[in-house]
């Protein structure tokens, strides 16, 4: 049972500029989150071509297990420098979490991150070293279950200066706000949407930097598994629909043929959901789908590649789960559970109905096609996806 | 009691077994058939290539055009209804 940090952010602004100066990039590996969050010097083009360029060489580099030095003297070799200032500046802080527990934060003349632990905001144990002429500040934590992080650009601690606050919010007061807010328990994008809405009231609206917030909460992992489709081998049934049933977390079959495979298997009646699903979803783009199954001991049971390729496009353009409509049809439901889960796994089975040879386009059977598309999907919502075939 | 079991899998659905299970809904409604003919769905019943697939009892039906089902109620399964009771 893996402990996981969730993520969001959010990005506002300055007034007038269309381009944000300030620059996210969260990538998942295989053992660690990477969440790097630059500032660049001034506004509009400029700065965000300086944040980006900070942001993605940072990350590149710690994807591929650099060290923080040679990160931070890259960023100062490399970085153009701008003609007005004649400086190549960007600030950026560097969280990196390795098995959602063991967190190393760089920062470097960025604001500190806020770290709330049962609604206190806890002190990190930073020291400042000097890398290639820059002071950054480093720290290593440990993260436990429960606890809110928010990583801000510095139009955070800015904002309502001269205005409602004389010195701007201040981090003092942006970490109360996120102390009191944790009590709410929320989610992470709740926490993005809550500080930003606040900060543009603070503004009126109108921003004098731009303003950043990677929030963070760390919980434990959700997993699902997928069985899809028999496996090529019929002596291989029991084992497949075991693999499925064994594991923890949600699970869902995609396929008509595989669902009845289950039931036989595991000795237990499949229904169809018949009738009572269809009204009361509203209007749903697209063609109908088939009904769902029920089977003891699964979360989800549905027809296969129409409604898996249905779930592809309802995961179109949406981030989490608050952006699907409230439909109960198959792929609204498929796309939920995929949406809240951290980690998936398919057990694809390879069996060709041989009722349906028409379907395998060139050689490639089409649950093989619309499968290739889900995960290319997942793993752009940063969820970890493995495969097994069978 | 019978149970009509219309096929909703992949194939036959893509073939219009939600019409021809609407159309059946109507017809045993219609026909006060309520209290004899249970109707539900079933996933695949591995005859994909042959029409929407019918099964009441042990036996299995094909309905080739779903547009066309009340003829099909008509002609396959009310005598099946009437030689059974």
């Amino acid at each position: 049972m893996g402990q996981l940090v969730e993520t969001a952010w959010e990005s506002l602004n300055k007034r007038g500029e269309e381009l944000c100066g300030d620059w996210v990039k969260i990538t998942r590996t295989r053992d660690s989150l990477i969440v790097v969050l630059s500032d660049g010097l001034g506004s509009g083009v400029k700065a965000n071509i300086l944040a980006t360029l900070t942001a993605e060489i940072a990350t590149s580099m710690l994807v591929r297990g650099a060290r923080i030095d040679d990160v931070v003297e890259t960023l100062a070799a490399t970085l153009p420098e701008c003609q007005v200032r004649h400086l190549a500046y960007a600030t950026f802080a560097v969280l990196q979490v390795f098995y959602g527990r063991e967190a190393y934060l760089v920062e470097y003349d960025s604001p500190p991150l806020i770290l709330v632990r049962g609604g206190k905001a806890v002190s990190l144990p930073a020291t400042e070293r000097v890398v290639a002429g820059r002071t950054i500040r480093e720290a290593r934590f440990t993260l436990e279950n429960g606890d809110y992080m928010a990583m801000v650009s510095d139009g955070y601690i800015h904002a309502g200066v001269g205005g409602l606050y004389r010195m701007g919010w201040g981090q003092k007061n942006l970490t109360t706000a996120v102390e009191r807010w944790a009590a709410t328990q929320g989610d992470a994008h709740e926490l993005a949407n809550a500080l930003s809405r606040t900060c543009l009231k603070l503004s009126d609206g109108k921003l004098g930097d731009d303003a950043t917030a990677v929030t963070m909460r760390v919980r434990i992992r959700r997993k699902l598994t997928i069985l899809t489709g028999p496996p090529s081998d019929p002596t291989l049934d029991a084992q497949a629909v075991a693999r499925l049933m064994s594991a923890d977390g949600a699970k869902a079959i995609c396929g008509g043929t595989t669902a009845q495979m289950a039931a036989r298997v595991v000795g237990k009646p499949l229904k169809v959901a018949w009738r009572p699903l269809r009204p009361g979803s509203s209007a749903v783009a697209g063609p109908k789908l088939p009904p769902m199954g029920l089977l003891e001991g699964v979360d989800l049971v549905t027809e296969g590649i129409l409604t898996i390729s249905a779930a592809v496009d309802r995961l179109k353009n949406v981030q989490s789960i608050r952006d699907l409509p409230p439909d109960q049809d198959a792929a609204t439901q498929l796309a939920r559970l995929l949406l809240n889960a951290d980690r998936i796994h398919f057990i694809i089975g390879d069996a060709i109905n041989p009722q349906q040879l028409a379907d395998v386009v060139r050689g490639v059977p089409m649950r093989e096609i619309y499968l290739d598309a889900l995960i290319a999907r997942l793993n752009a919502l940063n969820k970890i996806v493995t495969v097994e075939h069978l | 009691m019978f149970t009509v079991v219309v096929c909703v899998g992949s194939s036959c659905y893509v073939r219009g077994s939600e019409k021809l299970a609407e159309t059946f809904e109507r017809l045993i409604r219609e026909r006060g058939l309520d209290s004899r003919v249970e109707l539900t769905g079933a996933f695949c019943m591995e005859q994909c290539s042959m029409g929407v697939s019918v099964r009441i009892g042990e036996q299995t039906f094909r309905c080739m055009d779903p547009g066309d089902a009340e003829s099909f109620f008509d002609q396959q399964v009310m005598p099946y209804l009437t030689a059974v009771s």
